[in-house]
């Protein structure tokens, strides 16, 4: 079995692992015991773990289909909002001004009633639905159009870049009716489960784990159908495979649609462990961000999408604690390193390796 | 009217021009009403403002000026009002009348001499009268101005005086409106006089002074309806203006916007290089204009002048130690060109931040770019504008030109059309990428230059610009220089007409999403290049 | 209002403190008798740098013959362009006033501050306050930070009273833990850098005298107005219809962020 097979079958094991253990040490040790995971600490892995499955998103239509969206933060932050519109709702009366419909930036904005767009929030699964169709339903208009007109390379690039900052724009606006630059925040509870409660932070952490290894599983077993060959035919020789009478566009879009979803899913998840969403997640630089974790740990490759994430996130936390004058040092030096000499990325190390 | 005497001996000194030199005695007057400005409550120092003034001494002014900047200080160790300036924690002293120098003090061996606007007002007009008498046609022209924008009986009156013997136009036509407007609040035929005066006129005194002349009750229905009038004509002649100065802050956004993208039009257009680190390029052309003020501290015009050479040299270096570092590893490979570039960008950044400063830079606008041309009453466009606009088309048909007529225009458009062709009839093509992102890079250090005239100097100055700086570029077509003139103008007019009635965010987020439609329709730009092209 | 000003702009960056404050200030000046029409409200986003048209809009609405003035809640960055571009179409301190309360010497020491002098800002400190306690915290912090041309300003004068009364709280609690501490401190005074006291109110608020500084030209301010005695803070206004009921009160047993006086009960954030 090459590397790459046995990775697999580590990846299965850790996230199962991951998913059973990491509870269980939150939860069962006493606080002072040094096997016990404070829950900051498992929010912050649980956030690593959205990171991982946002970078096998953006992987899925780079390092597959060759599209490099930088509206990938843009997808991430619509599936955000659409939770953190639910968790709003649940607040209840229990906000600052005690209105038991609306949320408290509307009462401070002097809204008379909820506006349309929020209806239907107060339920989780339509919440939830939401924020997985509307990511798709943007990539679906967007993709649909470029896809139609053939553009693709660096103008795919920068027009979803573009399309990232149109939205953070206007959500940074307060009358958008997302709370403006404070976003949404200031949480109580999930399916009247209190949010802050190690118990649901730990349920959430295992919800992610087990969402990463399912859209892991799913794509992986999508690529490895007539399909997902097609879509590398396509990345790899784009006209070849039109002339070979393939619908080169609907193959794209499908695969576009298929990896906002998952965005939009990683963004879901995310929100309820830090408990804010606003519109800084749309900046353009998260949408190049998300991109190094996929160049650096390899791209045309889920595995790598995932472990870059991972170790860049960590790092992050690691050098901008420590070190905050040379995180974007590092960060730059990295870009440079990876593009230059490891094209293939962290897990293309490994690869050459067992070439060898 | 014992006051409105003194202000005749007053005004009298000043138009004979009474200067006597300074006496022992007056010397000694002089330097006790200065000491006593410092206890002095408001009106009292009224009243010692204008004695000074009415003293006609020539050293009066040079302490009025040092009072209205706020360089006046009672230096406690002497109990003497003396001109103090900060240089770091200690104050360097002199003399208020010699100039001399004194001993430096410390923070708390001085005590700053109180003034705020009304007091600087004050200053103002009591220099303004010694204005009148000046030979410069501009000094008398805003001395009237400063005096209409305050006008008290006493000025007006000097003003009157001063009709008769003024011979430029139109420092007479703003005397006779300031003297039109002072008699709107008089009676009988003077009033009607003075609404002659001012049919149709739209400067904002005199509409000011029309509305609070139609708030008075005591008015006949033909002087109400001639001022009426009046108000209405002038307002349908500001619509006009206001459109027109719409167009003109359109066009002002456009050149900014051309500045920035012309630059990326080159490495982006000619070499299909995607350069995300253009909008630090531009940074530090605005870094090179703010350290060539520090080097030649005093002289910010000049550091301006000099700093548009040393910014295209300085940021042309720079790109080109990036195109032989970086950029040709990566030719062929725009998405990972994309991705090395974005890491030098961030590279850049934490550089300027760790090695200048983190906080935002003053550069200084020098005298000759403050202030605005007044076309006509209500429309005024600002200098440093015009400026920028001027600039940004030179820049344009200069780079147009070194195109079209050097040897390296050639080159370059050969190797963008054909590179193996051009390799095979003998260019270097190594040699002309890297002349031709230094180029570009040189040209992104231009526009930083100017963008420091306008914003903040700072290490995020160049993120700002280099999303719409792309979009400039795809929208006017690819490899077309005249096609990012065209998108980068009407972009920004485009935008300046959207946003007065949607305000600033939406009329850009309108524009996005228009700019996104347009591109899905047709992605090659306005101006598609033609002829064969090899795809990114 | 005392000098005149008839119509007003309330210029701000989008986000919740200028919100708030234009707010309030809506609220006052309607019931100082002051006409919608006399009131321009204008929001901008972080960073805005192009001020051309509103500028040009505050130009127009100002020239209507009645004195008017800005009252400024522009953030940070945004400020440079604002007051470059104020200066170049021709607004003087003596036209149109910009009184701004979010723009302190930190943030003038990046401008060039020749075309903004006389534009107000009303804050609680000013490096430039005459008080011996004030130059002993001038001299500590540039021996601190070895540079004789970096400045203070209010938030660092803000935090200087915090800590202070926080250690005068530990001390009185003999204890460092939060409750402990939280009953202790109400009603701690310590002295401030003008001259002096702050203490600490029951609603977590503090006294503190206003100032009203106009802007010199070498980066200062120059107090031009300061209220007599220090203002209690307060923690809901007494303008706003929606806050008018509310109050703070953070002693036992209310402990209450939002105490509606009516319904006599605490909405939330109480325990």
């Amino acid at each position: 079995m090459n590397v790459e097979g046995r990775l697999h079958y580590v990846t299965v094991f850790v996230l199962i692992g991951a998913a059973l253990l990491v509870p269980a040490a939150s939860l069962l040790p006493a606080p002072e015991s040094p096997l016990a995971l404070s829950s900051y600490s498992v929010s912050l892995l649980g956030k690593y773990l959205c990171y991982a499955l946002l970078a096998l998103a953006l992987d899925l239509a780079w390092g597959y289909a060759g599209l490099l969206s930088l509206g990938h933060a843009a997808f991430f932050a619509l599936g955000g909002y659409a939770i953190g519109m639910y968790l709003m709702r649940q607040i209840g009366a229990r906000g600052v001004y005690g209105d038991p419909v609306l949320p408290d930036f509307m009462v401070f904005l002097d809204w008379q009633e909820l506006p349309w767009f929020w209806w239907g929030f107060d339920s989780f699964p339509f919440a939830l639905s939401m924020a997985l169709l509307v990511p798709a339903a943007l990539a679906l208009v967007f993709g649909w159009l470029a896809f139609r007109s053939r553009v693709s390379g660096v103008y795919f690039s920068i027009m979803s870049q573009a399309l990232t900052y149109a939205l953070m724009l206007a959500f940074f606006r307060n009358e958008f009716g997302f709370g403006g630059n404070n976003g949404l925040t200031d949480f109580k509870d999930i399916l009247g489960f209190d949010l802050q409660s190690a118990g649901v932070r730990a349920t959430l952490f295992s919800v992610t784990a087990m969402c990463l290894l399912g859209a892991y599983l799913i794509s992986r077993g999508i690529l490895s159908t007539r399909f997902g060959t097609v879509v590398r035919a396509l990345r790899d020789g784009e006209e070849r495979t039109r002339f070979l009478g393939y619908s080169v566009a609907s193959y794209k879009l499908t695969v576009f649609v298929i990896s906002a979803l998952l965005a939009g899913l990683a963004g879901a998840l995310y929100v309820p462990q830090v408990g804010i969403i606003n519109p800084g997640e749309f900046q353009p630089i998260n949408s190049i961000e998300i991109a190094t974790w996929v160049a650096v740990g390899g791209r045309g490759s889920l595995l790598g999408a995932m472990l870059g994430a991972c170790v860049i996130a960590a790092a992050k936390t690691l050098l901008t604690a420590q070190f905050p004058e040379l995180w974007l040092f590092f960060l730059g030096a990295l870009f440079l390193l990876v593009t230059l000499h490891l094209p293939r990325g962290l897990l293309g190390l490994l690869r050459g390796n067992d070439r060898a | 009217m014992r006051f409105a005497a003194a202000g005749r001996v007053l005004i009298l000194c000043l138009l004979l021009g009474v200067l006597a030199s300074p006496t022992v005695a007056e010397d000694a007057a002089l330097r006790e009403r200065v000491n006593a400005l410092f206890e002095a409550d408001d009106q009292r120092r009224r009243e010692l403002l204008r004695e000074m003034a009415a003293s006609g001494d020539e050293r009066v002014p040079a302490v009025f000026a040092a009072l209205a900047r706020g360089a006046l200080y009672l230096d406690r160790r002497s109990d003497d009002v003396v001109v103090a300036e900060r240089s770091g924690a200690r104050y360097e002293v002199r003399d208020v009348l010699t100039g001399n120098e004194l001993p430096g003090a410390g923070r708390r061996d001085v005590r700053r001499l109180r003034v705020d606007n009304r007091l600087r007002e004050e200053l103002a007009s009591l220099t303004a009268l010694r204005g009148l008498v000046s030979e410069d046609v501009g000094e008398r022209r805003s001395a009237v101005r400063t005096i209409a924008a305050a006008p008290s009986t006493l000025a007006l009156e000097t003003l009157r005086g001063h009709l008769a013997r003024e011979t430029d136009a139109s420092v007479r036509d703003e005397i006779e409106l300031t003297l039109a407007i002072g008699a709107l609040s008089g009676n009988g035929s003077a009033v009607s006089d003075a609404l002659a005066t001012l049919e149709g006129r739209s400067e904002a005194r005199v509409r000011a002074a029309l509305t609070t002349f139609l708030e008075r009750n005591d008015l006949d229905s033909a002087q109400r309806e001639a001022a009426q009038a009046s108000l209405r004509k002038a307002q349908s002649r500001l619509r006009w203006l206001a459109r027109l100065e719409a167009l003109f802050f359109g066009l002002s956004l456009g050149s900014v916007l051309l500045l920035c993208a012309i630059g990326l039009s080159i490495t982006f257009g000619v070499m299909g290089v995607i350069n995300m680190a253009h909008g630090e390029l531009i940074m530090l052309g605005a870094y090179a204009s703010w350290g060539a003020q520090q080097l030649l501290p005093g002289q910010p015009g000049l550091a301006l002048l000099l700093s548009i050479p040393a910014a295209f040299l300085f940021c042309g270096f720079v790109g080109l130690l990036l195109e032989r570092g970086v950029i040709r590893h990566l030719y062929g490979r725009p998405l990972e060109t994309l991705l090395a570039t974005f890491g030098i960008s961030l590279i850049l950044q934490q550089a300027v931040r760790s090695l200048v400063s983190p906080l935002n830079r003053s550069v200084v606008t020098p005298s000759w770019l403050s202030g605005a041309w007044e076309i006509a009453p209500g429309l005024a466009l600002t200098y440093n504008r015009i400026a920028i606009l001027l600039f940004s088309l030179i820049t344009f048909a200069l780079l147009l030109a070194l195109l079209r007529f050097t040897r390296l225009g050639l080159e370059l458009r050969a190797v963008a059309q054909n590179r193996a062709m051009a390799r095979a009839l003998g260019v270097r093509s190594g040699r002309v990428d890297a002349m031709t992102f230094a180029l570009g890079s040189g040209v992104a250090g231009l526009a930083g230059v100017a963008l420091s005239q306008l914003t903040n100097v700072g290490p995020n100055l160049g993120q700002a610009y280099i999303i719409d700086s792309f979009l400039v570029v795809v929208f006017g077509g690819v490899g077309n220089l005249w096609g990012t003139l065209v998108a980068a103008f009407s972009l920004g007019v485009a935008n300046k007409l959207l946003e007065p009635a949607a305000g600033a965010v939406l009329a850009k987020i309108l524009l996005l999403v228009g700019l996104i439609l347009f591109l899905q329709r047709r992605p090659q730009g306005l101006f598609p290049r033609s002829g064969r092209q090899d795809t990114l | 209002m005392e000098q005149g000003v008839q119509r007003w702009v309330l210029a701000g960056t989008d986000y919740v403190y200028p919100r708030t404050t234009n707010k309030i200030l809506q609220a006052y000046l309607t019931q100082k008798g002051v006409a919608e029409d006399d009131m321009l409200v204008n929001y901008t986003p972080f960073g805005h740098s192009d001020w051309q048209s509103i500028v040009a809009e505050i130009k127009r609405f100002g020239s209507s013959g009645r004195k008017t003035a800005v009252v400024s809640t522009v953030n940070g960055d945004a400020n440079v362009p604002f007051y470059k571009e104020l200066a170049n179409q021709g607004i003087s301190a003596g036209d149109i006033p910009v009184i701004a309360f979010s723009v302190g010497e930190e943030e003038l020491s990046g401008i060039d501050t020749a075309p903004l002098v006389g534009h107000l800002a009303a804050w609680n400190y000013f490096m430039s306050v005459e008080e011996d306690s004030n130059f002993d915290f001038i001299d500590e912090w540039l021996a601190f930070i070895g540079d004789d041309e970096r400045v203070t300003n209010d938030p660092m004068e803000a935090h200087y009273i915090g800590f202070n009364m926080w250690a005068a709280a530990v001390e009185a609690a003999g204890s460092t833990t939060p409750d402990a501490v939280r009953d202790a401190i109400i009603g701690v005074s310590v002295p401030n850098l003008s001259g002096g006291t702050a203490t600490m109110l029951p609603n977590h608020h503090i006294t503190k005298p206003v100032l009203i500084g106009e802007i010199l030209d070498d980066g200062q301010f120059q107090v031009v107005w300061e209220t007599p005695e220090a203002v209690a803070g307060d923690a809901w206004s007494d303008y706003l219809p929606g806050s008018k009921d509310l109050e703070a009160d953070w002693r036992a047993p209310r402990r209450c962020g939002n105490y509606s006086r009516s319904e006599e009960r605490c909405l939330a954030g109480g325990e």
